[in-house]
């Protein structure tokens, strides 16, 4: 297990999650992330979360184009990237 | 420095036509580590992301773009800028190094007895100390007294005699048990069924720890989106498999920010991809560096508890045999053990073990467990059998497993 306090192994580990599309670890690990480094970002974690699995409830119920959910799967990866960045640099204690 | 860089794309290119996810991997990483501009790698990573999911021809185009970064990478390569970019990222992670994980004691047991006359059982336990951001294990044989410790720890069950102290919650010995144990979160075996929704009963239970208003609704929110709960939250309790009982009973615990977690059999209903989830959940939050939590978990999964526990306890009828650090378990011990998965008979693996330095073997029904020497290692043991044409189907050291406890009687 990467340490808790070794913020850049558990930064990788979320990065090599969305790379494997392990989607589901991503964005768990993403909530951890941020509740322990930089807490004012745990509900756009959150809300994250919601949007994913909120895809992947679309995805099941068949209510959504297999074009469209690989649109939006991206774009919600992208944005697990994007939080993971903004939130390693303002983790950074002033 | 720059020629070994394009020498190195050059392979990656290579394996990237033979093999797109392998090259892809080795894309992102290098990307990671010669590239200053983070942009690169979370470019390799979404491509990456994409090829598990592409036909043929989706996969070519991805692959040309995969390769457009790996000469991004070298045409924008700057010592300097790495250096620098590497030395800022490093300061970071040397800061937020410095926050130790918490690991106050949350619960001490000293002298822990209760006895049941009619059926002559006796529990015993000496000294226990959980702690924050520890995980500590409990296995046993059935009927062995894991249940009646964890209902004392939980304040189900009242000891006969012995101490309990709560030096997180009450370090001044004033707290009154009814409070002190609504400090405490109890998971047993056997889930009791929610009634209404189950957004209702967290929310509630949120409720009924002081939790209201704006903080109940968040609180909630983060412990079904963390334990991955959200696409169940509109079903009823009896339309939840078994494994989703578990984790909801598991968010009922969490979501009001307990300290202490007393899981009783957690994975005993769990399919094995579950049983792994659940694992890893529990080892992430507990060693949380915000939100550390204690925990307690029996289970007779003994290869994945030992997996992710700190402390191991092992009991047998009512007495607590061994207590210890995990990473120190089989420390002192005299002889190696292993468990061996081979399609032979007794006679026909002794024959090939008679040259072998092994003091004993023994078959469980199901495996072959030999023991050795010290000196004598695994790999020892499977290159003898391999060697010999045996085909090893399966293959444990169990010199650092508790699962030797269960058949001291063999050794």
């Amino acid at each position: 297990m990467i340490p808790p306090n070794d913020i850049l192994g558990r930064r990788n580990e979320i990065k090599d999650c969305v790379a494997a599309a392990d989607m589901d670890k991503a964005v768990r690990r993403l909530i951890d992330f941020v509740r322990d480094f930089i807490e004012e970002m745990e509900d756009e974690a959150v809300l994250l979360s919601m949007d994913f699995y909120t895809l992947k409830q679309e995805e099941r119920m068949a209510t959504v184009k297999q074009d469209d959910l690989r649109l939006v799967r991206r774009q919600i990866a992208q944005r697990v990237l994007l939080t993971l960045n903004d939130a390693f640099n303002k983790s950074y204690p002033a | 420095m720059t020629e070994q860089l394009k020498q190195r794309v050059e392979t990656i290119l290579l394996v990237l036509r033979e093999h797109p996810t392998r090259g892809a991997d080795l894309l992102v990483d290098f990307a990671r580590r010669f590239s200053a501009d983070p942009q690169l790698e979370d470019q390799a990573i979404l491509l990456k992301m994409e090829l598990s999911e592409a036909g043929p021809e989706a996969q070519k185009a991805i692959v040309e773009k995969l390769e457009q970064i790996a000469h991004a990478v070298v045409s924008h390569y700057d010592p300097q800028a790495l250096a620098a970019f590497n030395a800022k990222e490093t300061a970071i992670a040397e800061v937020l190094q410095k926050r130790t994980p918490a690991n106050d004691l949350v619960l001490e047991a000293r002298d822990l007895k209760k006895s049941y006359p009619g059926s002559g059982f006796t529990l015993q336990l000496e000294h226990l100390e959980l702690r924050l951001g520890q995980i500590t294990g409990l296995v046993g044989e059935n009927a062995t007294g894991k249940t009646t410790l964890f209902r004392i720890l939980a304040g189900d069950l009242a000891q006969d005699s012995g101490e309990l102290h709560f030096p997180l919650f009450d370090p001044d010995h004033r707290l009154s048990w009814p409070a002190l144990k609504g400090k405490i979160a109890y998971v047993p075996q056997e889930l009791p069924a929610w009634n209404g929704s189950l957004e209702d009963n967290l929310r509630f239970e949120a409720a009924i720890h002081g939790i209201g208003g704006a903080e109940n609704r968040k609180a909630v929110n983060y412990i079904v989106q963390r334990l991955g709960l959200g696409m169940h939250l509109d079903k009823t309790w009896q339309q939840l498999s078994g494994g989703y009982k578990l984790r909801f009973a598991l968010a009922k615990a969490l979501v009001w920010g307990a300290k202490l977690l007393i899981l009783d059999e957690p994975l005993a209903f769990l399919d094995v991809k579950t049983q792994l989830l659940v694992l890893n959940d529990l080892q992430n939050l507990a060693k949380s560096l915000q939100q550390p939590i204690a925990v307690l978990l029996s289970s007779q999964h003994l290869h994945e508890t030992e997996a992710v526990a700190d402390q191991l306890l092992f009991m047998r009828e009512g007495q607590v045999e061994h207590l210890g650090q995990r990473s120190n378990w089989g420390a002192g011990r005299t002889q190696n053990i292993f468990e061996i998965g081979v399609k032979l008979s007794y006679p026909e693996l002794a024959l090939h073990l008679e040259a072998f330095n092994h003091q004993k073997l023994w078959n469980n029904g199901m495996n072959w467990f030999v023991v050795t020497p010290l000196s004598v290692s695994g790999q020892d043991l499977l290159q003898h059998l391999t060697g010999r044409g045996v085909g090893v189907e399966y293959f444990r050291d169990l010199s650092h497993s508790v699962k030797t406890r269960f058949y001291e009687d063999h050794l």
